[in-house]
């Protein structure tokens, strides 16, 4: 095989006088060139034997070795819908959205508890405890009058717990059910709740 | 660029493995190599052995290539060097450009290329004055007019800087004309000093 395109002579950068000049040059350029014998490659690949490099060389070269890329209408549509669709997911995600619900993915397993009392002739009951930093808001239970029982359920993470129920809202009653109690530094008792594994504990 | 790209991704190629790819490169350049031993040597068995072993050196060294530059002035610089080892050991004072042209088929096939049409006196004329340019010279100017290299790469190829790169050339075409035209030589150049200097005075 023989070039199939030359670069344009360099008349530019040497000097080329005149008409015979330009004769000479333009002879030597269209010098034919005498055909290699057939033999030639044959020998050469039979004398050849494969690299050994190391597997982080070849990866290097493999790396640093140039691509051609052909990009036709037919294939460059596809790729331009899916490199469009990865921006606008990109954008949705990184962008702040006030509308979206704040999700909190909890590591500590939560497991319900079901807490229950009987107080004969009570208008209110809450359970406080350290879940709620002893605030009896939003933690009333609710009344069966009839069998005087007040009841909630509540998910706790597993782990110890201290708690106690507020009795029409002034007095602070533990809990006659649990397995635990703790001096609570100002004369009474909190019931302590220990959860494990993976069964709730009804107190 | 397409050429100098396919000749990349073939060596990574055989870097990586696949010496069978080789064969692209060897098929893609043995004329040139084949050619360049031939007007090194003047022989060609000698030529034939000198390619084929250019082509193993070339192999041997290929992790050695700088990627991103050109394949064909790498694997020419390797050529000269060889060639010039051979001529070297075997004391050969004078290589030559032989036998092309001395038979009248190629004179005929010569003739019907040129743009214009020379005479076998012509054809005689430079492939005489080809075989008595000094190597270097020749090369120079079969690098320069023949393959196309830029000076960068006559440079490389023949060890000098690309200002002398350019004056090799130059004298190379001064020198061929000289041992071409002969006589007539210095009478054409002072023809064309004085056309020169009066288009510079008119």
């Amino acid at each position: 095989m023989k070039p199939k395109s030359r670069r344009p002579m360099k008349e530019q950068e040497i000097e080329i006088r005149d008409d015979r000049d330009r004769q000479i040059v333009r002879s030597i350029a269209q010098l034919p060139d005498l055909e290699p014998p057939w033999e030639l490659v044959t020998s050469v690949m039979q004398s050849l034997k494969p690299k050994r490099l190391p597997w982080w060389r070849r990866a290097y070269l493999w790396a640093k070795a140039p691509r051609a890329i052909t990009i036709t209408p037919l294939r460059a549509i596809p790729a331009g819908v899916a490199i469009a669709a990865i921006f606008a997911l990109a954008i949705v995600l990184i962008s702040p959205n006030k509308d979206r619900p704040n999700v909190q993915v909890q590591n500590t397993k939560q497991l319900p508890v079901v807490f229950t009392l009987k107080v004969p002739g009570a208008s209110s009951v809450a359970v406080i405890g350290t879940f709620n930093e002893w605030n009896a808001k939003g933690f009333e239970m609710k009344g069966d009058k009839e069998r005087e029982i007040w009841s909630i359920t509540l998910w706790l993470p597993q782990g110890r717990h201290e708690y106690a129920f507020l009795v029409d809202g002034k007095k602070v009653v533990s809990d006659p059910q649990a397995a635990f109690y703790e001096e609570d530094g100002f004369g009474s008792q909190n019931s302590v709740l220990v959860l494990r594994g993976e069964n709730g504990q009804n107190t | 660029m397409m050429e100098e790209l396919y000749a990349q991704q073939i060596i990574a190629a055989v870097l990586t493995g696949n010496v069978d790819d080789y064969r692209h490169l060897v098929l893609r350049y043995q004329r040139p190599i084949f050619n360049l031993m031939y007007r090194m040597t003047g022989s060609h068995e000698d030529a034939l052995d000198l390619a084929q072993e250019i082509f193993i050196k070339a192999y041997e060294k290929l992790e050695h290539f700088k990627t991103g530059s050109r394949f064909f002035p790498w694997l020419y610089t390797i050529g000269m060097n060889h060639g010039r080892n051979f001529i070297r050991d075997h004391k050969m004072e004078k290589q030559c450009l032989v036998e092309m042209g001395q038979d009248e088929s190629w004179v005929d096939r010569f003739s019907q290329q040129s743009q214009r049409a020379w005479s076998p006196l012509d054809v005689q004329r430079l492939r005489e004055g080809l075989r008595q340019l000094p190597l270097d010279y020749r090369e120079a100017m079969i690098l320069c007019y023949h393959e196309g290299f830029s000076m960068k790469e006559i440079a490389d190829a023949l060890e000098l800087s690309v200002s002398g790169a350019k004056m090799r050339v130059h004298r190379g075409l001064r020198k061929l004309r000289q041992l071409m035209d002969g006589e007539n030589y210095e009478t054409e150049v002072k023809k064309a000093d004085e056309r020169a200097r009066d288009r510079n005075t008119g």
